[in-house]
């Protein structure tokens, strides 16, 4: 009943019997109104300061990907292997294909410039109290939920305030600021991977290191490339969890291992950090089973970092890591064999020193990203002469 | 006869349960949503929209039921049970999302859900409205008893109101209060029933129902209440250990532990945890550091969260430490082990329970440091301690050198452009004071202002030396930590952004407090929702003859539409805009009281009461005097007129209460004419909807379809107006614009009611 009240209205609006007079008038409104709108919307668009963002720069054609006719392609940087047609933006927000060609979106093309304590990476055991040229690109091919990084990490380029910087005056402007390294960071450098290798190359024509601070997230063919020019890597080693990488980092275990066992097989000096989130990462048998597994791996002699959960990005209501689960995590990884295990951002308590695993004394004393006391230059303990892993001479 | 008391018990109980019901639901939603003026404005639209449904679509049967008494009795035993439901699964509905502890959730996840969520109760709520028009309908003059109706529910509502927030809420659990709800209404089923003759089926149902409401009793009083309601409560807080959860009037507290480690929450948002020094230390230390030798302190929020420690680390004398909810202290002393609240009890620390504002209004103490903790504003509520007009009351109660500081979100290395605008607004009204303003970059901003030009330094060496010489013992704000802080690249890059003019970005003033939306935005830049981010930016220079302007484009369309019964429809309209005025009256009242005076909860409860009091006195007069009134349309007319009129006196109002000083004026203002105002603007609503009612209705004998087309469309104007005011038009028009735009769109609705 009620519908056929509703047709019948509708009916009566549909065929009602107007003058040619009354819809022309009603055309003119009708026209005059859309017009209006369109009008109101466009000047309201072009007056706001987001609009000066959107313009595409560091456009350049991207390394391994394979071309699927002229529509699309399949790209090949990493596990995500994106299938992508024309137009359409890959998971990472910085590639897509043109005309079945595809291209970085990111190409020298910086977002976050920074000169950071090298300690801030953390890299504990290269060229300590020196200081990094840290770049980043908008864009991630991971989700973290808690990303600190997540005003460019989780943003396209177009939606991010960038600027040009080219590898040259990138290496020009490390030198000048007198840093002994590049860092590719805040972001991830596999995503701006391109750029990364480029830079790099012409970094280590330079006598400047190349860090890589990365989520460990690449295909293994790329992974090789880069390996052959970066000199050291801090990989965020989110957790020893397939399902918490999954569902909170969009991340998967079997390649994240793969991949840093490959760096650490390369020469590549890796140190890892674990970010210890509350409820989600932190009970101590995973994290006994990842220090196992780094011990049987990688060695002993890799760094591991284990950080403090800050309540940021869409973890914003969890509360931050209690220390005293940062203090167990680091104890529970010790008593795996491993050396150097350090505590970030809980300082005054010795949690980020360096202990020589010889003689057991401290051989760098460090309070936050400053170094208080060197004890052992060019990586030899100054007590008993053992040599502490890491890159100590440029 | 005996069936119309009946009937009005009913809608009595229909209008007190719809109200409490709301505040309970909303209060919970809260804590799954986080309690910003964009989400309290989505879940009152959908509450709004879906009741809107219900006496629209629901309301277009009701004039066929035959029995509309046992119809109306079954509706209200059906929202006995389903309340206690809809409480269970709000506090699911992280479960349903998939939503991992602690974890923020969209905008679309929280639309979709509220929208799911509240669509049974609220169109059961919506139809009972039409149902009761329908049910006390007379043959010789059915509006007036519309009218009636409507004065029953907004007496209920009056009474729901008054009873929950001031006397419930104190002493008993929201489950509680919700099955309170739940027996009434079960008892108002069964007095409907009993005044239809009872016999067949009915006798059965009516058995049915009695058993019922004895087993729920039975349930209550055995303790099965708790039982849910902590069920519930661990639903609700997932993967945490929950140690206390307690509801004040201010909203819900929940203190969560993790080994010795106690967090405090806020209605779902994270306030502090104990111990967390870097926190703590941010926030006091510098501060403290840029004052000479700060003796007297003002603490507004925090102390609990360790800041009282650390500013009793220096020979203070006295430190007033302001907390608006007595109950967080209480807490606080509860759970915190002992080392961490002997501060709380220290001589020095003066604890006033009391609003800050409040407070600084009426303090005559000077300080030479004044402490803001309240977090970032996200609310109207909050956004009242980041404006230049508060910073204009605190330079009052400033000593000569004084130092304001205050933590807000920020980013270390990258500022988006959200983010720079919510920062550049409260930057721009702190120097708006303030002759001297500095920021210290980072994950957290700290702001610091001084009233002495050049006091100010982030000089990283010259801190270091006063904490050294003030001999201030500290784990993370020391040399190293402010080496790494202050460099002078950081800082370049941070006051580059924040401090650089953008004539795009505006100052966040009392009556026009702009940075909780820009601080929203940002929020909702956090959800990848490419929709919304235009929408931002498009809304962002929005300005008042842009909203006109859609306006009567809108009206045109309709009125194009409309070939006959002009007249009527327009009615029909101006019931709508109206509904969306009275939330942007609400709204600005509300929030000029709290300007004005500061926040005192009972006096916010009272202006929300007379607000239904004036709806219900004015339903009550024009029900008595519609059989004689001559000409409806010219009265109508005068009417519409009243509303256009209204909201330009407002902002006389405020303007002329917030410029005068005398004690009488303030007198005059906060116990009369701030409490007289929202009975005006009940009023004339009041009156319009039973007239708007009779006058659509015409000829026509459909009441029940009528009036719940008039209902849905009062419902759907306050959706739209829930929507926007709040979390929009008020913050980026301004409380006086927004009431010039509503005095506008009426008077066009008024122009469409002219005679021809």
């Amino acid at each position: 009943m009620v519908n056929k009240e509703i047709f019948e209205k509708i009916n009566s609006i549909w065929h009602a019997r107007i003058s040619r007079k009354e819809f022309i008038s009603r055309c003119l409104k009708l026209g005059v109104g859309a017009g209006a709108s369109i009008y109101l919307f466009n000047a309201m668009n072009k007056y706001n300061a987001y609009a000066a963002i959107g313009e595409r720069r560091g456009m350049r054609e991207a390394m391994f990907y394979e071309p699927m006719g002229d529509e699309a392609v399949r790209c090949r940087l990493c596990p995500n292997n994106c299938v992508l047609s024309n137009g359409q933006r890959g998971f990472c927000r910085v590639r897509e294909p043109v005309d079945g060609k595809l291209y970085t979106l990111v190409y020298e093309l910086v977002c976050a410039v920074h000169v950071d304590p090298i300690e801030k990476k953390p890299m504990y055991h290269v060229l300590p109290g020196s200081k990094s040229f840290s770049i980043a690109t908008a864009g991630c091919n991971s989700r973290c939920k808690y990303c600190q990084n997540w005003t460019i990490s989780q943003r396209n380029p177009e939606e991010t305030s960038n600027k040009v910087l080219t590898n040259q005056n990138l290496v020009t402007s490390a030198k000048t600021q007198g840093c002994d390294s590049i860092a590719y960071t805040y972001t991830e450098p596999f995503a701006f991977y391109e750029y990364t290798l480029e830079a790099s190359k012409l970094a280590r024509k330079n006598d400047l290191l190349n860090i890589l601070v990365t989520g460990g997230k690449l295909n293994l063919e790329p992974l090789k490339e880069i390996c052959k020019v970066a000199h050291c890597a801090n990989v965020d080693f989110k957790g020893f969890n397939d399902e918490y990488l999954r569902k909170t980092c969009a991340q998967s275990l079997d390649y994240i291992l793969r991949n840093i066992k490959y760096m650490v097989d390369a020469g590549v000096w890796v140190e890892l950090t674990n970010l210890v989130v509350p409820t989600m990462n932190d009970d101590m048998k995973t994290i006994r089973a990842m220090s196992k597994w780094i011990y049987a791996n990688l060695g002993p002699n890799v760094p591991l970092h284990f950080s403090r959960f800050w309540p940021q990005y869409k973890l914003r209501t969890l509360y931050p890591t209690p220390t005293s689960t940062l203090v167990e995590a680091k104890k529970t990884a010790e008593s795996e064999g491993l050396h150097y295990v350090y505590i970030g951002n809980v300082p005054g308590k010795g949690f980020s020193d360096t202990i020589c695993p010889n003689c057991k004394n401290t051989v760098i004393k460090r309070s936050g990203y400053r170094i208080l006391e060197n004890k052992c230059p060019g990586g030899v303990c100054s007590f008993c002469g053992t040599r502490i892993a890491g890159i100590w001479n440029k | 006869m005996i069936s119309k008391n009946i009937t009005g018990f009913s809608v009595v109980v229909a209008g007190m349960t719809a109200i409490i019901s709301q505040i309970i639901f909303l209060r919970e939603f809260l804590i799954v949503f986080y309690g910003n003026e964009i989400s309290i404005g989505i879940i009152l639209a959908s509450w709004l929209i879906w009741g809107a449904a219900g006496s629209f679509f629901l309301g277009h049967f009701v004039d066929r039921f035959r029995n509309k008494l046992l119809v109306f009795a079954l509706a209200q035993l059906a929202i006995a049970f389903i309340l206690p439901a809809i409480f269970f699964a709000i506090r699911m509905v992280p479960h349903f999302l998939g939503i991992s502890a602690g974890e923020i959730i969209g905008y679309y996840p929280m639309i979709r859900a509220s929208f799911v969520v509240l669509a049974v109760p609220c169109a059961i709520m919506g139809f009972v409205f039409s149902l009761a028009c329908s049910i006390y309908n007379k043959p010789e003059d059915p509006t007036r008893h519309v009218a009636i109706i409507y004065v029953f529910e907004a007496l209920g509502a009056l009474i729901g109101g008054f009873l929950v927030s001031l006397v419930l809420l104190r002493i008993m659990t929201p489950y509680k209060i919700l099955f309170t709800v739940t027996l009434l209404n079960i008892l108002s089923s069964l007095l409907l029933q009993r005044a239809e003759m009872v016999q067949g089926i009915k006798r059965a149902l009516f058995v049915f129902s009695l058993l019922l409401l004895a087993g729920a009793f039975i349930f209550g009083i055995r303790g099965g209440v708790t039982v849910l309601e902590k069920e519930s409560l661990n639903r609700l807080w997932q993967g945490y250990d929950v140690l206390e959860s307690v509801d004040t009037v201010y909203g819900d507290l929940t203190v969560v532990g993790s080994g010795k480690q106690r967090s405090f929450y806020e209605n779902g948002l994270h306030l502090y945890t104990v111990p967390d020094r870097l926190t703590a230390e941010e926030s006091v230390h510098f501060a403290m550091l840029e004052a000479e030798s700060p003796e007297n302190i003002l603490l507004i929020g925090g102390g609990v969260g360790g800041l009282l420690e650390e500013i009793l680390k220096y020979p203070v004398k006295s430190v007033d430490y302001v907390e608006l909810d007595p109950e967080i202290i209480e807490l606080a002393i509860k759970f915190l082990p002992e080392e961490d609240k002997r501060h709380i009890s220290d001589p020095k620390v003066n604890i006033v329970n009391a609003d800050g504002r409040f407070f600084v209004k009426n303090t005559v103490n000077k300080y030479d440091c004044v402490i803001i903790s309240l977090g970032d504003p996200y609310t109207a509520q909050i956004n009242r301690f980041y404006t230049s007009g508060f910073y204009n009351e605190l330079n009052r109660v400033m000593a000569d050198d004084a130092v304001v500081s205050f933590v807000l979100t920020s980013s270390e290395n990258y500022i988006s452009k959200e983010l720079e605008d919510y920062l550049h607004s409260i930057y721009i009204s702190l120097s708006a004071v303030f002759p001297d303003v500095g920021v210290v970059p980072g994950d957290s901003a700290v702001f610091l202002a001084s009233n002495t030009k050049g006091l100010i330094t982030l000089d990283h060496n010259i801190l270091s030396k006063r904490l050294e010489d003030r001999g201030i013992e500290t784990i993370y704000v020391r040399d190293y930590y402010l080496f790494d802080k202050l460099s002078p690249d950081r800082i370049e890059y941070a006051s580059d952004i924040i401090e650089r003019r953008d004539p795009g970005v505006k100052e966040n003033r009392d009556f026009r407090p702009v940075s909780y939306f820009y601080a929203t935005v940002f929020w909702g830049s956090q959800f990848n929702t490419p929709f919304l981010r235009k929408l931002f930016i498009i809304l962002r220079p929005f300005h008042i003859w842009i909203a006109v302007l859609v306006f009567c484009l809108f009206c045109s369309v309709l009125v194009m539409m409309w070939s006959k019964r002009r007249f009527e429809r327009t009615a029909a309209l101006a019931v709508m805009t109206t509904g969306f005025a009275e939330i942007n009256f609400q709204i600005a009242v509300i929030l000029s009281f709290q300007i004005i005076y500061g926040y005192v909860f009972y006096k916010i409860g009272i202006i929300i009461a007379s607000f239904m009091l004036g709806l219900a006195l004015g339903g009550l007069w024009v029900s008595r005097k519609l059989g004689h009134i001559r000409d409806e349309k010219a009265f109508f007319r005068k009417v519409q007129l009243s509303i256009c009129v209204y909201p330009l006196v407002l902002p006389a109002c405020f303007i002329y209460f917030s410029r005068s000083s005398s004690a009488l004026s303030s007198w005059v203002g906060a116990n009369l004419v701030f409490p007289l105002m929202p009975i005006i603007a009940g009023f004339i609503g009041g009156v319009q909807f039973p007239l708007a009612n009779k006058i659509y209705l015409g000829e026509a004998r459909q009441v029940g379809r009528v009036a719940g087309t008039c209902y849905a469309l009062d419902l759907f104007g306050a959706c739209l107006g829930s929507l926007v005011a709040a979390a929009f038009i008020v913050p980026v028009l301004g409380v006086f614009q927004a009431c010039f735009l509503v005095a506008i769109i009426n008077l066009v609705v008024l122009f469409l009611l002219r005679s021809r």
